[in-house]
């Protein structure tokens, strides 16, 4: 017996059109966001492959020499192409060629377009599996998580590589249960632009192992016949072709091609310790804190979305246990595996915890998925409760997602544009967060709070302490005319008028340096979310 | 059990309730323009070497902003710690408390919007005669660079060139100090430097050049019971360091009274010593300041009192 139902061309539409209406709401929000200091390093980054396009259209197949590989290429080589070369794509047509966006918005356009991707395809897959109103609201309890909306915005790769685990998986999954060529084909096609996108997909494999572990059990457990080959083609697509579209498609890899894999996996591997606060503590070396990943996730996750997890996999557990749907557990367990991955290298204590939750945003849509399935068993029981009047499914349905999607929908709203400030009811808001000693902001992207101030301050010609604002994403604020085009930033104390200060407790001392050199402990301006100071400014007397 | 069917409906209940729990907490906090218009009260309030705090801590930077200098001098805002100090004035939102004070005595109590401003009176205060940090001037104060044998001045200036490294860098060196001739971080002046807790402690910079002993002779002293001091380092930059230890040795007028040897992972440290036997004298203070010969880089800020 099978579940499932395929999608109709109503589903697509539907995915469109809540991928689509997710694309402008980030799009209209994007220029009060200011830029983070990773954003800064692939902005740059992207200017160099833009100027290899240039090559490319000049000298043809002389800009794949190891000398123009090397050099157009090398720049933040500790990070595959691929979204490095849709922002430079992005920001030569849609702000060189055709100006319709700002420099940094073309820059951002292919991170938000990958967000929109996920919502989609969220909505399918929860669609296929638990149906058309469990597909909306998984898709929506996405897009409604008010971290994932941050990072949806940047020019970064996290929401990106969310958006590559979740598409791969969704096609993986039709390939092991059809293997058809061309869908084998795609999911190795797939996984080799995933790791083109970024490392997370190192662990993708693995996960396909466990998935695969999780399916035979239940075969045997119900005494069900085995799906497809015993080794899945899917499983040997991914594993075969993904590296060699990777090899392809990262021209960086084409030379000296052991020893650049072996210095990625070393990068990441053994990756330098940022600082973090949780908890009221600062925590810079090993061990670090095992409740960091549940805490965040409790502290940031909509309540409502966690709820309705906890009784989707309730009802997942249920269904193994009563039902022989091998179909369905094909897809849930990929579900299941998705989130436990996502979030198993968090178990070790050696794993860095600098990133705060963007390190295990790939679990997010399996989450939606999941919580999908709670929405769709809660929907079957609140409308037995109904009398019989009222209980047409249509009402139902959207009263329902509509009381449940409301906080999330609110809560997301108005964490924008202070997204690593944001903190859900359950801590107490952005201010029970700061009593406890969450972190409150990091990468210095909070300048984008201050930029009226500092323009209507800073002297003519003046230079601005840029604190934990990347140089690149200062240009970006300049470039889109968030900032006077005569205003320099700088690292140098000294030489300035204006210093910034993005708070964070390691970096305190950065202000007391601002104090002793200019002789006041008075900000002029403070950005402040929800009552809590996040980025302050000082103005040399 | 039938009964029961009804917790359904707790979910979107739940749903409804935490959308109305994020609208009240994100409405809660005072916003800048209530610590804006607070100013008066807390002006009016506030006494000459009694210290703001504010509770809940993060919320500092907003009354800063909002009250100016004027209710924040430098040394009251990066005091070496509370118990030398008489009473605070606290400035309490959303119900909290000044933790480090809590044994302190609430005094005065007054609701000024959704503030509450209380004068908090400390059981028993450390009294201090003298602070060596109000004295780091050339009529009070006298430095000198000893290596090789050899002793050179190091003369007082405020035209010296302010630096600061930023976050990995030296913390930030004053205008005002004693120059000694080399390397650039040997001086004597005021700066402030972060404890371990990553909060300011104002204190005179005194970093033990290589090879050589860091000296300053504090005039005219009023002795008292006992010397009481911090010695510290930026934690940030040190808190993994295992360099040799920095040792303060403290004289008067020739008589040693003690050493105090830093070491770097220990943050903001305590130390005192006895002078129960010049009560009452006023008399010269030697300090030197020095580190094995083999350690090339060594950073070290103190504070120093005399008690009563």
């Amino acid at each position: 017996m099978t579940g499932q139902k395929p999608l109709e061309r109503l589903d697509a539409r539907i995915a469109v059109g809540l991928g689509g209406g997710y694309l402008a709401l980030l799009l209209s929000g994007v220029h009060s966001l200011g830029y983070t200091r990773d954003e800064g390093f692939y902005a740059y980054a992207a200017r160099v492959l833009e100027l290899w396009f240039e090559l490319v259209r000049e000298q043809g197949f002389a800009a794949f020499s190891r000398v123009n590989v090397d050099h157009f290429f090398g720049v933040n080589h500790e990070h595959p192409v691929l979204m490095k070369f849709l922002f430079a794509l992005s920001h030569r047509s849609f702000h060189e060629r055709w100006p319709i966006f700002e420099s940094g918005t073309a820059l951002r356009l292919p991170g938000m377009l990958m967000a929109a991707l996920a919502v989609g395809v969220i909505y399918c897959w929860g669609r296929e599996t638990a149906g058309r109103a469990a597909g909306v609201v998984s898709a929506l309890l996405f897009a409604f998580m008010p971290r994932v909306f941050f990072h949806a915005h940047l020019a970064c790769f996290d929401v990106a590589v969310t958006s590559m685990w979740l598409v791969t998986s969704y096609a993986y999954v039709h390939a092991f249960l059809r293997p058809r060529v061309a869908s084998v084909l795609g999911a190795g096609v797939l996984y080799g632009l995933f790791l083109d996108t970024k490392h997370n997909a190192w662990i993708f494999p693995f996960a396909l192992l466990a998935h695969l572990a999780c399916v035979r059990i239940f075969e045997r457990w119900r005494r069900l016949p085995r799906s497809g080959t015993r080794v899945p083609w899917a499983l040997l697509g991914v594993v075969g072709i993904g590296p060699c579209v990777l090899f392809l498609c990262w021209p960086w890899l084409w030379f000296d091609t052991g020893a650049r894999l072996l210095e990625w996996f070393h990068f990441h591997l053994a990756h330098d310790y940022y600082n973090m606060e949780f908890l009221g503590r600062t925590y810079w070396k090993p061990p670090m804190p095992r409740l960091y990943a549940p805490v965040m996730t409790l502290a940031t996750v909509p309540l409502v979305t966690l709820v309705l997890f906890a009784l989707g996999a309730f009802e997942i557990a249920r269904a193994i246990r009563r039902e022989a749907d091998a179909e369905r557990w094909v897809h849930e367990s990929a579900w299941l595996v998705g989130l436990g991955a996502s979030y198993a290298p968090w178990l070790s204590t050696d794993t860095p915890i600098f990133g705060g939750t963007k390190h295990w945003l790939t679990a997010y849509p399996f989450l939606c998925l999941v919580a999908g399935r709670g929405f769709a068993l809660v929907r079957s029981h609140v409308a037995e409760l109904l009398p019989e009047k009222w209980r047409d499914p249509r009402l139902v349905t959207s009263g329902l997602a509509a009381t449940l999607l409301a906080g999330p929908f609110a809560m997301t709203l108005h964490s924008h544009p202070w997204g690593l400030t944001f903190y859900t009811p359950l801590v107490g808001g952005a201010p029970g967060a700061a009593s406890l000693g969450l972190n409150r902001t990091f990468w210095g992207y909070t300048t984008g709070a201050l930029v009226d101030t500092i323009d209507a301050l800073a002297p003519e010609h003046a230079t601005i302490y840029i604190h934990d604002t990347a140089a690149q994403s200062f240009e970006l604020l300049k470039e889109d005319g968030r900032l006077r085009s005569d205003l320099s930033g700088t690292l140098a104390l000294p030489l300035s008028k204006l210093a910034l200060y993005h708070h964070e407790p390691h970096m305190r001392r950065v202000e007391y340096e601002t104090w002793v050199l200019y002789g006041t402990v008075a900000p002029v301006a403070m950005g402040s979310y929800d009552g809590v100071p996040v980025v302050w400014l000082y103005e040399r007397p | 059990m039938r009964k029961l069917r009804y917790l359904w409906l707790a979910v979107p209940g739940l749903g409804l309730a935490e959308l109305g729990l994020h609208v009240w907490f994100a409405t809660r906090t005072p916003r800048i323009d209530e610590w804006r218009a607070l100013e008066t009260a807390v002006l009016a309030h506030k006494r000459a070497g009694e210290p703001l705090v504010v509770a809940p801590a993060w919320a500092e930077p907003l009354a800063r902003e909002a009250f100016g200098d004027r209710a924040f001098p430098l040394d009251e805002l990066a005091r070496a710690d509370d118990a030398s100090m008489p009473s605070l004035l606290e400035v309490s939102v959303l119900g909290a408390r000044y933790e480090p004070a809590r044994n302190f005595r609430v005094v005065s109590e007054e609701h000024v919007g959704r503030f509450t401003l209380r004068r908090l009176q400390n059981p028993a205060p450390v009294r201090v005669r003298f602070r060596f940090l109000d004295h780091v001037n050339p009529s009070d104060l006298r430095v000198t660079l000893t290596r090789g044998g050899v002793t050179v001045p190091c003369p007082y200036t405020d035209h010296a060139l302010p630096t600061a490294g930023g976050l990995h860098g030296e913390v930030a060196f004053p205008r005002a100090r004693f120059a000694c001739p080399d390397p650039e971080r040997t001086f004597v002046g005021v700066t402030v430097i972060d404890d371990q807790t990553y909060a300011p402690r104002r204190c005179i910079w005194a970093a033990p050049p290589p090879g050589g002993v860091l000296s300053l002779a504090f005039r005219a002293v009023p002795f008292g019971s006992a010397l009481r001091g911090f010695g510290g380092l930026s934690y940030f930059l040190f808190r993994d360091s295992d360099a040799p230890p920095v040792t303060l040795a403290l004289a008067s007028d020739g008589a040693p009274l003690g050493s105090y040897t830093h070491e770097d992972a220990s943050g903001w440290h305590g130390f005192s010593f006895s002078t129960a036997p010049f009560t009452g004298q006023s008399r010269g203070v030697e300090l030197g300041v020095s580190a094995p010969d083999e350690a090339p880089d060594r950073h070290f800020c103190f504070a120093l009192e005399a008690l009563e």
